[in-house]
C-alpha cells in the first residue's frame, strides 16, 4: 500500500509479526548531501537518552532495538526497546547546501520479511526552505506501535530539528571583529615564482589562482622561496566516502598540491592513502592534477578502520628509513611538510603515540586536519550532549598539543566541518600558522642544517 | 465518562447528559511545531430540516456568520493556529431554543485551504472534535481526528438529530473531500 503524508496507520496492519521489519530509504537527493537518522522519543517526546539517537557514527541502540545497516536502512525489532521509549522518528537532515525542494522523486519503504509491505512517497514539491525532515514517525497509542509519514521539517536543519526533540546546539561562535588595519602590500614576485605560474598556466591552468594565493600567503608568513618536500596523507576509511564522491576531497587535494608546487622544487606531491592498510600510489603534480583524485578511487577501495599509526610509520620510512629516535636527531636541508586529513578517531593510538614522539627526531612536520565536528572547535561547555554526540572523536589529535616526550613540538592540529570550510587565503594561513614556528626550532634543535 | 465514537455510532444524548440543555462543540489541536503554514483548522455546523438541507444561508454557522438568526447556536470566534491550551474554537447550541423545523444539526471540521497547503488531519498534533455537556463540562463524545482522519481535509464530525422527542448524537466520522465551501453547498447554502 501507498502511505500519503500525514497519514497513521496501526503497524499491525501492515506487519503480521507486528514488530520486527525494516525501513528502506531510497533517496534521489538531486545533489544534495542528506544524513538519515532515528532518534528514539520518551512520552514527552524528548531524546532523554542520547544513546537512542541512531546513526552511521552510532549504528545501534543499547537495547539493539533500532539499527542503522548501511545507508538509509534502519532495521527494528520494536518488541526491544524499554518501555521509556515511546516513539521513534526517522529524520533526514541537510548536510552543506539546499533545501528539501530539491528532493527528487524518493521513497521509504516498509520491509517486512524481505517483502515491501508498504511505501511512502515523497518529493521536493511538498517542501518549501526545509533542511531537515521528521519524515516517518513510530509510536506507541493505546498499547499499539502506529505509524505516521509527518513529512514535516525545519528551515533550520538539523540544529533545529535538535531542538525540537529538547537538545541544545552549540552557539555560533562569534565571528572576529573586522581589522580595521589597511590590507598588506602586494608581494613583489620573485623570478621563480614567475617561471612557476607561467608553468602552472601551461600545465595546469585550472591551479592558477590557488598556487597564486599560496604565493601570497607564504609572502605574509615570511616564507617566501622557502623549500620542503610536501606529503599528503589520505583517510580512505569508509566513511570518508561522500568526502570523495562529492568533489570535495579533490577540490581539497588540488589545494596542497599548489602548496607543494611552491615549496618543492619538483612540485610533486607524495601521496600516501591509509585506512586499514597504507598505500602510496605515483606522486601529484601538476601534469597529472587533473581527475588525479578521482583515478585514486577507481584504484583504491575504501578500507574499514582508521589507523594513523600505521600511515605515518609509512611516512617516516619513506623520507627516513633510518628512523631517528633515542635522543639522535636526524639532520636534513630541506623539511618534510605532511597534510594528514582524516575524518575519524585512530584504532592504534599507542603506535600512533610512539610515532608522533620517534617522528619528533626528524625534520618532519605534521599537520593534521579533522574533518567533522570536533570537540576543540567552540567551548564545549555551551553545547548540549546533541551536538557533542555529533562530534567526531578527534581526542587523540586534540592532545598532541600537550603530547610529551618529544624532541620538539612536531604537530598541529585543526578541524573542519567540511574540507572546504576556509577560504582558501584561511585555509593556507591555519597551514603555516606554528609550521613557521617550528622551523626556527627545528633548525635549533639540529633537524635542519 | 466520554465515549470514543466510532463511524455510525450512536449515543441518545438524553441518557448520557438528561440535563443538557446546553451542548458545547470543541476543537482543538496543537499549533505546528515545523516550519511552514500554520494549521487553521474550522469548526462550523448546519441547522438543518427533515430533508437534510438548511432552510436558509442563516443556518450556516461559521467563522464568519458566528450566530444562528434565532440565537440557538454560537460559534465563538476563530482560531487561526491552534494556539492554546483546550478548545481552540467551540461552537454553543441552546438545545432547548433550537426552532421546531430544525431536525438535524450537523457539525463539521475543515481545514481552511488545505489543498493549496497540502494538509490533513494527520500531520496535525492532537486533533480532535468532542461534544461536552456545557452546563457539567462532562464530555460525552470524543472524536481524534489525527489518528482516526489522518488523510482526510474535512469532515463530518457528526450530528444531533431529534428521534422521539430527545436529541440523539450519531458519530458519522465520514470524510469529505473540497473543503468547506463544497460542505457548505452540499447541505444546500448557496456559496
Amino acid at each position: 500500500m501507498d502511505i500519503a503524508r500525514g497519514q497513521r496507520i496501526r503497524l499491525q496492519d501492515l506487519i503480521s509479526s507486528g514488530t520486527r521489519f525494516t525501513l528502506e530509504l531510497r533517496l534521489d537527493t538531486g545533489g544534495l548531501s542528506v544524513d538519515a537518522a532515528c532518534f528514539g522519543l520518551d512520552a514527552a517526546k524528548k531524546l532523554s537518552d542520547e544513546s537512542y539517537m541512531t546513526f552511521f557514527n552510532q549504528p545501534v541502540t543499547p537495547c539493539g532495538g533500532v539499527s542503522f545497516v548501511g545507508t538509509g536502512r534502519f532495521e527494528f525489532d520494536l518488541e526491544r526497546l524499554p518501555p521509556t521509549i515511546a516513539s521513534l522518528v526517522v529524520t533526514l537532515a541537510i548536510d552543506g547546501p539546499g533545501m528539501m525542494n530539491g528532493l527528487r522523486p524518493s521513497a521509504l519503504h516498509v520491509v517486512n520479511e524481505g517483502v515491501e509491505v508498504a511505501s511512502h512517497r515523497f518529493d521536493g514539491s511538498a517542501f518549501a526552505a526545509e533542511r531537515a525532515l521528521m519524515l516517518l514517525e513510530l509510536y506507541r497509542k493505546d498499547g499499539v506501535w502506529r505509524l505516521n509519514a509527518i513529512g514535516q521539517g525545519f528551515n533550520g536543519g538539523l540544529d533545529a530539528l535538535i531542538v525540537h526533540f529538547g537538545g541544545t546546539v552549540a552557539e555560533p561562535e562569534a565571528s572576529p571583529a573586522p581589522t580595521a588595519s589597511a590590507p598588506p602590500p602586494a608581494p613583489v614576485p620573485t623570478s621563480s615564482a614567475i617561471s612557476l605560474e607561467k608553468r602552472v598556466e601551461k600545465e595546469a591552468p585550472h591551479l592558477i589562482s590557488l598556487v597564486k594565493k599560496v604565493g601570497v600567503s607564504l609572502e605574509k608568513a615570511g616564507l617566501s622561496g622557502h623549500r620542503a618536500r610536501v606529503a599528503l596523507c589520505l583517510d580512505i576509511s569508509a566513511s570518508m566516502s561522500r568526502l570523495y564522491s562529492s568533489g570535495q576531497m579533490a577540490a581539497f587535494t588540488d589545494r596542497i598540491l599548489a602548496l607543494a608546487a611552491r615549496f618543492d622544487d619538483d612540485g610533486e606531491l607524495d601521496v600516501f592513502l591509509f585506512g586499514t592498510s597504507v598505500q602510496q600510489p605515483e606522486p601529484m603534480d601538476l601534469a597529472n592534477s587533473r581527475g588525479y583524485v578521482d583515478g585514486l578511487m577507481r584504484r583504491f577501495k575504501l578500507e574499514g578502520g582508521t589507523y594513523y599509526g600505521a600511515a605515518m610509520k609509512a611516512i617516516r620510512r619513506h623520507y627516513y628509513p633510518q628512523g631517528g629516535r633515542n635522543g639522535k636527531p636526524i639532520a636534513d636541508k630541506m623539511p618534510v611538510y605532511v597534510m594528514f586529513v582524516t575524518d575519524g578517531q585512530t584504532m592504534d593510538e599507542k603506535l600512533s603515540e610512539e610515532q608522533i614522539r620517534e617522528a619528533s627526531f626528524e625534520p618532519i612536520f605534521w599537520q593534521f586536519m579533522g574533518i567533522g565536528k570536533s570537540n576543540k572547535s567552540g567551548n564545549s561547555k555551551k553545547k548540549g550532549f546533541f551536538a557533542r554526540l555529533l562530534e567526531t572523536d578527534f581526542s587523540f589529535l586534540e592532545k598532541l598539543d600537550t603530547l610529551e616526550g618529544r624532541h620538539i613540538d612536531n604537530a598541529n592540529f585543526f578541524s573542519v566541518e567540511k574540507p572546504d570550510q576556509e577560504s582558501d587565503e584561511d585555509l593556507y594561513e591555519l597551514l603555516l600558522l606554528e609550521y613557521k614556528a617550528w622551523l626556527p626550532l627545528a633548525r635549533q634543535r639540529g633537524l635542519l642544517v | 465518562m466520554a465515549i470514543s465514537l466510532k463511524k455510525g455510532g450512536n449515543i441518545s444524548l438524553s441518557k448520557e447528559a438528561p440535563s443538557m440543555k446546553k451542548m458545547l462543540v470543541g476543537l482543538g489541536w496543537d499549533i505546528r511545531a515545523t516550519d511552514g503554514d500554520a494549521f487553521d483548522l474550522d469548526a462550523s455546523v448546519f441547522l438543518l430540516n427533515a430533508s437534510g438541507k438548511v432552510r436558509s444561508d442563516a443556518d450556516f454557522i461559521f467563522y464568519n456568520q458566528p450566530k444562528s438568526s434565532d440565537g440557538s447556536v454560537e460559534h465563538t470566534g476563530d482560531n487561526r493556529t491552534g494556539e492554546g491550551a483546550g478548545d481552540d474554537e467551540s461552537v454553543v447550541i441552546q438545545l432547548d431554543k433550537v426552532p421546531a423545523d430544525v431536525e438535524k444539526i450537523s457539525v463539521c471540521v475543515t481545514i481552511h485551504d488545505a489543498e493549496a497547503k497540502r494538509q490533513n488531519f494527520g500531520m496535525i498534533s492532537s486533533a480532535y472534535v468532542r461534544c461536552v455537556n456545557a452546563d457539567s463540562s462532562v464530555e460525552v463524545a470524543r472524536y481524534d481526528l489525527s489518528e482516526d482522519a489522518s488523510v482526510e481535509t474535512a469532515m463530518i464530525f457528526g450530528e444531533i438529530y431529534r428521534h422521539s422527542g430527545e436529541w440523539k448524537f450519531k458519530a458519522i466520522g465520514q470524510g469529505f473531500n473540497g473543503g468547506l465551501g463544497p460542505l457548505a453547498k452540499n447541505f444546500g447554502v448557496n456559496v
